[in-house]
Order: structure tokens, then C-alpha cells, then sequence
């Protein structure tokens, strides 16, 4: 092969390997969550925290609070920690019974976009 | 794509920019100085552009509508800005042929924005990673720079057009290349041990894939190196086919950096979700553990293979070279075909799923009451394989207590249990249950397993042995607010005390009163009423068991080689404590009817110590395999 040859396949080589390159998702999961996924609880939690594999970017931490499938008023606000691996949701007056749906979307810090949905319900005994 | 173009200009720039002042040594015989500043002027360009380019789609993918306004509110982003701006001084700085080293630096510190733009150093795990990530892009880029700028050198030398011998120029080339390329190595295998995670991740994740793509293209690349090398050590010789070699190891860096463009740009496989694509695995452990004595034949065989193989080979060596090799090869390929099938173990594509559900008191109190609904008819009340409807069973169900269930992966018990097991008459529950509910029957068939492994943990702290994990529980203090266990972790030891007679609560009292020490929490499991009775203490916190889900959890633990309870039909015990280290592994245990406590409180004492002093030595995780 000649020397322009070589360049030629090589520089196709990098654009296809850069083309073919699949899209970027989602790897900043939640790994803890408190009340934790799923759980039953007594009382309602005054408050909802998200636990992140990494640090997140503040700015685009949206949370939206489902309860019995209906969009909590006011919308709680996120308070992201210091180190950007947690974020607490307060849910003030609007914690009751019922069930809970928290969807929460965000970027983590090496720009990959991550979202789930944390449910738990509140039972009084 | 931006990313793999921005490092390539940039780099490219970088020996340019490095070149231009040494026309002098090279012996130029007309100002290719500043053809070659023009050229790097150029290569910074394209590399304002990629960089441009890249912020742009970082910014449509945080908000479509406003992208070059969302893009520099992330850490990202603000990296790309700073890299445009270090590249566009570099470029200034390009103009004139007295600041040329200036630029080459300013453009080599550039190439630090694509390690810090990166999973890695984004991460925020450790500095070293991040050092490390940071280490290897910007050696392989100064490794890189001078890949184009020999090459074109070596097209001048041929014409003339400089008069040092281009062998000269190669020599020094190679005499830094490569222990740099040693150190990018070095650096590269650091971040993708931990870009990769666990094994598996390297055949069964998009990642893994390409960096084995990446892999193969460093190979070649060390290959026409070992080439060059060679060829520099014969005497003279002709300028052209080093030329090609050259050619050869400049596409293959191009590979290299596509391949580590892609891998930018993708879930690292440490958090990608491992769908296995073959059904089977080579675990020569497991396959060990699982079944050993159909082993024995084939690895015995496989041996021997290779043992006459190479007496073949060896007598053979003078004589028949050919025949030598031959005889060699054959003897690996007959040792392999026997050896692979053997130290292989059947497995699904969950065979690596991670669980969903966190090893808790919980999870497992769910999945003892799925079993009692879905399991116990044929693997019997107490897992033993001996339920009313196995009875008639052409295979008789399993006994879950037995420690091969451990053995399994996870994942694999996942996949019998959703989807039964092939040619036995274990039905698969996928239809029944959930996914959620699936892995909480595994916890319990974990707890299951190791609680009759639990019958080794002894009264005795074994130093530097940890191995039983502790099941997290809850507790609420009486401020309200929720404790677990998992809570301590990194920082500190717990005892847990299981109390089922409020007569022991005197023993409560007793450590309250003499804590075993600042490095450890004492928590009292207890149900409603016997908690009742226990009035507050500081340095006890109190874990009311109203459901009786955490005694029954930690209950598995419960068994010792003098009572291994074996029938489960012991009364239970009135008290028994469990001393977990701080990275949540039980490390001791005392039963009310056998040892009762600690030798003394002392003793106790300067166990705690001891294991605080401790290093982490694995992670606790029961769902890793
Ligand atoms: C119809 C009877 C039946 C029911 C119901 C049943 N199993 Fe099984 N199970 C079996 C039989 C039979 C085997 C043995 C298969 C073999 O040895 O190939 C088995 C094997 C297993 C194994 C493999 C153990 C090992 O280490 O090889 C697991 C795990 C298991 N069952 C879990 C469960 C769970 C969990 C449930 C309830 C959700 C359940 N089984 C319900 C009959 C049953
Ligand atoms: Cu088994």
C-alpha cells in the first residue's frame, strides 16, 4: 500500500470509528435513596434524599414529585449537597399518605444524562 | 467525534510548534520554519473548531433551545471554554517564530482539557485516577505530536530539503518514544482496570469491545515501533521502507485515538449493564466447585498433551523445525480443546446482572414470604428440598441450604428463577412475580446459604479475615430521624445485639455503661415490647423490630457448630451479639446459651481497636459474585 493509500484508509478508519461511536446514556444511577426504593413507611418523610454514583451537575438536577399520580404544588425545589453526589427534596406541606413517585433527571459530570423514578408509599398504621 | 479531532490537531500543532526552532539542527536549506508554524496554525484551527463543535452538541443535549447558554453551567463545558481559550493563545502565539516553543507548550497543555473533560477525572473518584487519566493523554499526545512531523520529515530528507540524516532524526525519536509509550500504557491499563470494572465487562459491554479494539491497534503500533527499531540498528540502509513503516505507525495512532475517542464518549463498563452473550463461561473456580470430578479426566489429559507436545518439540528442535513447531502447536491446540470445555460453566445473559434490591432485613423478610407462597411446596419449608409436591419429582428439587446455591452467580439463580431451569421440572416465575420480588427470593436464598455458613463464625476476632457481609438494618432514633447500619460504614464497628428475653437486657445496661469503646456503635434489636422496657442510654441506639424482620434476618447468623439447628426447631436464643467492622463484615459472634459475652469488657475493647486499625480489604457486597 502507498503512503497515500495508508492515509487515506486511516483517516476513514478514525472518521467511522468516531461516526459509529453509540450515543452516550445513562450511568450516574441512583445507588441509594432514603426512604430507600420501594419501601412502606408509618409517617410521611419530611424530606426525599437522592444518593448519585458521581457528582451531578447542579444545574440540571430536575426533580418532578408524583403523588397518586398526581404533580405535588408548589414543586419541590432540590438541594444539591456540597459534593454534588446527593440531593435532598423537602416536601413540606404536601407530605402525606398516598403513593409517592420522585422522577428525577440529571447530567452527571462527565456530561452523561441519567433518569429514574424513586416510589415509595406512606401507610399510616 | 470532536473529541478524537481536537486531540489529533492539537497534538499535531504541539510537534510543529516543537520542530520549528530546531530548523538549525536539522540543517534546513530554506526557512521551513515557518511553514512548519503555518501548518500548526492551521492544525489549532481545526482544533478550535472540533472544540466548538463539541460544546455546541454538549449544550443541545442539556437544552436544545439555549445550548451555547446551558453548556458553560457544566464542569464540561467550562473545560471545553478553558481548552478553546489555552488553544487559541497557542495559536497567537504560533504568529512568530521566538514565542513557536511558547505555543508548543501552551497547545500540549490543551490537550490536558480532553482528560478532564473525560470519565475519569469527572468522576470525582480518586486524584490518583484522575492523575493517571490525565498522565496518559498528555503523554500519548506529546508521543503523538511527533508522529506527523517525522513523517513529513522524512518526505524533506529524501527531497534535500534538510540535510541531517532523517536516521539521526528517528534515532532521537525513538530513543524517547519509548519509554513514553511505556508510561501511556502504564497509565492507560490504571484508568481502564477501573473503566472496566470486573472482567466480564470486557467481552460482554460496548466498551470492553472497543477497548479491545484499542488494544489490538496499541499492539500494532508497538509492532512497527519494534520494526523501526530494528531497522535503525542495521547499518545504512534505504530511506523507503522505514518510510512505510513510519506510514503504518501513524494510521495505527490514528486508530488508537478513534478507538479512545469512542470510549470517551461511552458508558465505561464498570457501569454498563453486562448482558452475556454465550452460554457458557470459563470460571475454572467455579467450574471447580461446581463440578470437580468430571474435571479431573480432561485437565489430567490436557496436561499431558502439552507435556508430550513439547518433548516433541524439543527433540524435534534440530533436526525438523518445521516438524518442531508442529508437534508444539499441536500438543497446546489438544491441551486447550480438552481444558476450555472443562473450566467452562453454564451461564445466561443475566449471568452478571446486578441486584436491585439493597441487602437489607427488608429484602430478605419479602423474599422468605415469596418463598413460603411460590417455593416451599417443593424445596420444603426450610429449603432442605424436601416439600410434599418435590416428592414425585422426577429430579428432586434442590436443597437450597446448601452452600453451591452461593456458588451461582446471582445473575444465574435470576435466570432459573424467572425463566426455570431447562430439562428439569423447576418452573420459571417471570410471570408471577416481579423483578423486585425475584431478587428479594435471592436475598433470601443468600441469607439462607450463608446463615448455614455462618455456623464457622466464631467467638474470636480472626484478624485480616473478613468474609460473612452484615444485613443492613434501620432503625429510627427517638429525635425521629432514620439510621441504618450501612450508615457506619468507613467509620465505625457496630455490636448488634439481638435480645429475645427482656432478662438479657441487663447486658444492654452492662455495655451502656461500659461502651466498648469510642470505634463502636451498640445496637439493640429488640421487638416493641421488650424495647419498651429499656430505658435510654447514651452510645446505645435502639432498632425496635416491630415487624420481627430484622431478627429473623439476622437470625440466619444465628447458627454455631455446637447448635447448628440444623431442623429449625431450636427455641431461640435469648440473646446473641454480632461485632461487624466498620466495612460492614460480622467478624465475631456470642449466644446467650454458649459464650455469652466477651471475655471481658476489656477484651472487647482491644478487639475494636484492632479492627479499626485495619485496612478495607474487599467490599462487602453479597450481590457481587
Ligand atoms: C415444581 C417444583 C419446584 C418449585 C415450585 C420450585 N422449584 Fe426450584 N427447583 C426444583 C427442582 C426439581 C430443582 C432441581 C433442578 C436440577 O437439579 O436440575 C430446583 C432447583 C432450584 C435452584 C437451583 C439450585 C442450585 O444451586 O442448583 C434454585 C436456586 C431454585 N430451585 C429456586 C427456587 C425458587 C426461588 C423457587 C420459588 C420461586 C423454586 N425454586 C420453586 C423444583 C421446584
Ligand atoms: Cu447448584
Amino acid at each position: 500500500m502507498t503512503a497515500r493509500g495508508l492515509r487515506a484508509v486511516s483517516a476513514a478508519a478514525l472518521v467511522a470509528s468516531m461516526v459509529l461511536a453509540p450515543a452516550a446514556h445513562a450511568h450516574s444511577w441512583l445507588v441509594k435513596s432514603e426512604p430507600r426504593a420501594g419501601a412502606t413507611l408509618a409517617q410521611p418523610p419530611a424530606e426525599v434524599v437522592l444518593v448519585f454514583a458521581e457528582a451531578v451537575e447542579p444545574a440540571f438536577v430536575k426533580i418532578a414529585v408524583h403523588r397518586d399520580g398526581k404533580p405535588v404544588q408548589p414543586a419541590p425545589v432540590p438541594v444539591l449537597a456540597a459534593d454534588a453526589k446527593s440531593a435532598t427534596v423537602p416536601l413540606g406541606a404536601a407530605a402525606g399518605p398516598g403513593a409517592w413517585s420522585i422522577d428525577w433527571r440529571i447530567v452527571a459530570r462527565d456530561g452523561h444524562r441519567s433518569n429514574g423514578t424513586l416510589r415509595f408509599v406512606v401507610k399510616p398504621r | 467525534m470532536g473529541r478524537g479531532l481536537a486531540f489529533v490537531a492539537i497534538a499535531q500543532a504541539v510537534g510543529w510548534l516543537a520542530l520549528a526552532p530546531r530548523g538549525a539542527w536539522l540543517g534546513a536549506t530554506f526557512d521551513l520554519c515557518s511553514r512548519w508554524r503555518a501548518l500548526a496554525a492551521a492544525a489549532l484551527g481545526v482544533a478550535l473548531l472540533a472544540i466548538a463543535w463539541r460544546l455546541h452538541a454538549h449544550g443541545v443535549e442539556l437544552d436544545p433551545d439555549a445550548p451555547w447558554r446551558a453548556a458553560p453551567q457544566t464542569w464540561v463545558g467550562r473545560v471545553l471554554i478553558a481548552q478553546a481559550c489555552v488553544v487559541a493563545a497557542a495559536l497567537v502565539a504560533s504568529r512568530t517564530a521566538r514565542t513557536a516553543t511558547l505555543g508548543a507548550v501552551l497547545a500540549w497543555l490543551a490537550l490536558a482539557g480532553t482528560a478532564l473533560s473525560g470519565h475519569a477525572v469527572a468522576a470525582d473518584v480518586s486524584p490518583w485516577l484522575s492523575a493517571a487519566a490525565i498522565a496518559h493523554v498528555m503523554v500519548a499526545g506529546a508521543w503523538c505530536a511527533a508522529l506527523g512531523p517525522l513523517l513529513l520529515l522524512h518526505r524533506a530528507a529524501s527531497a534535500g530539503h534538510v540535510t541531517r540524516p532523517w536516521r539521526d532524526v528517528l534515532a532521537r525519536f525513538s530513543r524517547v518514544a519509548l519509554p513514553a509509550m511505556l508510561a501511556v500504557v502504564a497509565a492507560g491499563t490504571v484508568v481502564a482496570l477501573w473503566s472496566v470494572g470486573r472482567w466480564p465487562a470486557l467481552f460482554a459491554t460496548p466498551y470492553g469491545q472497543w477497548l479491545g479494539i484499542k488494544l489490538a491497534a496499541v499492539v500494532g503500533v508497538f509492532a512497527s515501533a519494534a520494526w523501526l527499531r530494528r531497522w535503525l540498528a542495521r547499518p545504512a540502509a534505504a530511506h523507503r521502507p522505514a518510510g512505510r513503516a513510519l506510514a503504518i505507525e501513524c494510521a495505527l495512532a490514528l486508530a488508537v485515538v478513534g478507538a479512545a475517542g469512542t470510549l470517551a464518549d461511552i458508558v465505561p463498563g464498570a457501569h454498563d449493564a453486562i448482558t452475556w452473550p454465550d452460554a457458557f463461561r470459563w470460571a475454572p473456580l467455579d467450574a471447580w466447585r461446581l463440578h470437580a470430578p468430571d474435571m479431573v479426566a480432561p485437565l489430567v489429559g490436557a496436561a499431558a498433551a502439552i507435556v508430550v507436545g513439547g518433548l516433541v518439540g524439543l527433540r524435534l528442535r534440530r533436526r525438523h523445525a518445521g516438524l518442531a513447531w508442529g508437534g508444539a502447536g499441536t500438543g497446546v491446540a489438544l491441551a486447550a480443546a480438552l481444558a476450555l470445555p472443562a473450566i467452562a460453566v453454564d451461564a445466561y445473559p443475566s449471568t452478571y446482572a446486578a441486584a436491585v434490591t439493597p441487602w437489607d432485613a427488608a429484602s430478605i423478610a419479602a423474599g422468605a414470604q415469596l418463598y413460603e407462597r411460590h417455593c416451599s411446596g417443593c424445596h420444603g419449608r426450610t429449603g432442605r428440598g424436601d416439600g410434599a409436591a418435590g416428592a414425585a419429582l422426577p429430579v428432586r428439587p434442590a436443597n437450597l441450604t446448601e452452600p453451591h446455591v452461593g456458588w451461582h452467580t446471582h445473575g444465574d439463580l435470576w435466570w432459573w428463577i424467572t425463566h426455570g431451569i431447562a430439562g428439569a421440572p423447576m418452573p420459571g416465575f417471570g410471570a408471577v412475580t416481579t423483578d423486585v420480588e425475584r431478587w428479594q427470593l435471592i436475598d433470601w436464598l443468600m441469607a439462607l446459604s450463608l446463615g448455614h455458613e455462618a455456623r464457622n463464625l466464631g467467638t474470636r476476632v480472626l484478624s485480616r479475615a473478613p468474609w460473612l457481609p452484615a444485613i443492613d438494618l434501620r432503625w429510627t432514633d427517638a429525635a425521629g430521624r432514620e439510621h441504618a447500619l450501612s450508615d457506619l460504614r468507613g467509620r465505625e464497628a457496630a455490636l448488634v445485639v439481638l435480645i429475645h428475653d427482656a432478662r438479657e437486657l441487663d447486658r444492654v445496661r452492662a455495655l451502656a455503661a461500659s461502651p466498648p469503646g469510642p470505634g463502636a456503635r451498640v445496637i439493640v434489636v429488640a421487638a416493641p415490647p421488650i424495647a419498651a422496657q429499656l430505658e435510654p442510654a447514651a452510645g446505645v441506639d435502639v432498632a425496635v423490630d416491630a415487624d420481627g424482620a430484622i431478627a429473623a434476618a439476622w437470625g440466619h447468623y444465628r447458627r454455631t457448630l455446637a447448635s447448628p439447628d440444623l431442623r429449625d426447631d431450636a427455641p431461640l436464643v435469648a440473646r446473641i451479639e454480632w461485632l461487624v467492622d466498620r466495612f460492614g463484615f460480622v467478624r465475631a459472634r456470642w449466644r446467650a446459651d454458649e459464650a455469652p459475652v466477651f471475655a471481658s469488657a476489656d477484651a472487647l475493647r482491644a478487639a475494636v481497636a484492632a479492627l479499626a486499625a485495619e485496612p478495607e480489604l474487599r467490599s462487602p457486597d453479597v450481590h457481587a459474585h
